[in-house]
C-alpha cells in the first residue's frame, strides 16, 4: 500500500479513539515535535498486513489525556499511569488503523511497547506519518508496514 | 437487581477505564471484581458469583480465548455472559470469540451507549 493509501487511515483513527475513549478532540493539523519531553510507544501487527505503528506524544498532553481516560485529576497520575495509558492510547490506534486496513482478514497485535525519552531505541520515524494538535501539545501518529505488506 | 461484574484486561488502566465507562452506561452495579488475565479471572468466578464478565483477548498466562473456551467448559461457570472488549476488529477473530461462547463483541474504540446496548441485549433487560 502507497503513502496515499495509508495516510487517510490516520486521522479518522485518531479523531474516533480520542472522541470515544478519551473524551478528547484533535484541534486542528499539527507539526512534528522533537521536544525532549515527548513519550512515544509502539505497537507491531502481523496478519494479511504486517508493520508497526507508533506514536509520539508531549508530556502534557499526555498527562492531560491520562487524566481524563482514568477520571482522575493530574496531579493525582503516576508516570507509571501515564505511560500505560500512551501504551493503550497506541494499541487502540493500531487495532483502529489496521483494522480499516484488513477489516476481513485476521491480524494479530503485540503488546505495546513504551519508549523512554531519550531511549537510543527511540524509533526514528521513516514512515507515513501525521501530527495532530491536541490539548496541551502535539501527538505524531506513524504507520510502516513490513516489506511484504 | 443491581449487577455484579468481572473485568478481565492485564492493563491496570484498562481496568479502571471500564469501571469508569460502566457507570457512565448508569447499568445498577452491585459489585466489580478484577483479573489481570484468564486463570485469575476463573479463580474469581470460583469465589464469587458474577452476572457478566468483560474480557480482553491479549493478555499473559491465559488470554481471552482460552479463559472463554475453560469457562464454557466449566459446568458451573458455563452460563455466565462473557462480553469481549478488543482493539481487535477482524471478523475472523470475532466469529471465533462467538463461536466458542462469548455472547457478544465491542470493538474499542466505542462509546458507553454501545457498551449498555450490548448488555442489555444479552441480559434481555432493560435498564430505565
Amino acid at each position: 500500500m502507497s503513502e496515499i493509501e495509508l495516510k487517510p487511515l490516520l486521522a479518522p483513527a485518531v479523531a474516533d479513539v480520542l472522541e470515544m475513549m478519551f473524551f478528547s478532540e484533535v484541534l486542528g493539523p499539527g507539526e512534528p515535535d522533537s521536544n525532549a519531553n515527548e513519550l512515544e510507544a509502539h505497537v507491531a501487527f502481523a496478519g494479511e498486513t504486517s508493520g508497526k505503528v507508533g506514536i509520539r506524544i508531549s508530556e502534557p498532553s499526555a498527562r492531560c489525556l491520562a487524566a481524563s481516560f482514568l477520571g482522575e485529576s493530574e496531579d493525582a497520575l503516576t508516570g507509571a499511569q501515564i505511560a500505560q495509558v500512551v501504551c493503550e492510547l497506541t494499541n487502540m490506534l493500531c487495532g483502529c488503523i489496521v483494522s480499516r486496513m484488513a477489516s476481513r482478514g485476521s491480524f494479530n497485535l503485540d503488546s505495546p511497547e513504551f519508549i523512554r525519552p531519550h531511549n537510543e531505541n527511540s524509533t526514528q520515524i521513516s514512515a507515513t506519518q501525521q501530527s495532530f494538535e491536541i490539548e496541551h501539545g502535539t501527538l505524531t501518529v506513524s504507520l510502516s508496514l513490513s516489506a511484504s505488506s | 437487581m443491581a449487577l455484579n461484574i468481572l473485568i478481565v484486561d492485564d492493563s491496570p488502566v484498562m481496568r479502571i477505564f471500564l469501571r469508569k465507562v460502566v457507570e457512565l452506561t448508569g447499568l445498577p452495579v452491585g459489585e466489580y471484581c478484577e483479573a489481570g488475565d484468564g486463570e485469575a479471572a476463573l479463580a474469581a468466578l470460583r469465589n464469587r458469583w458474577m452476572d457478566l464478565v468483560l474480557t480482553d483477548i491479549n493478555m499473559p498466562r491465559m488470554n481471552g480465548e482460552e479463559f472463554v473456551r475453560q469457562l464454557k467448559r466449566d459446568e458451573m461457570l458455563c452460563d455466565i455472559p462473557v462480553i469481549v472488549v478488543s482493539t481487535d476488529a477482524s471478523r475472523e477473530r470475532m466469529d471465533r470469540l462467538i463461536k466458542l461462547g462469548a455472547k457478544g463483541y465491542i470493538c474499542k474504540p466505542f462509546l458507553p451507549e454501545t457498551l449498555r446496548d450490548e448488555v442489555e441485549k444479552i441480559l434481555g433487560v432493560q435498564y430505565v
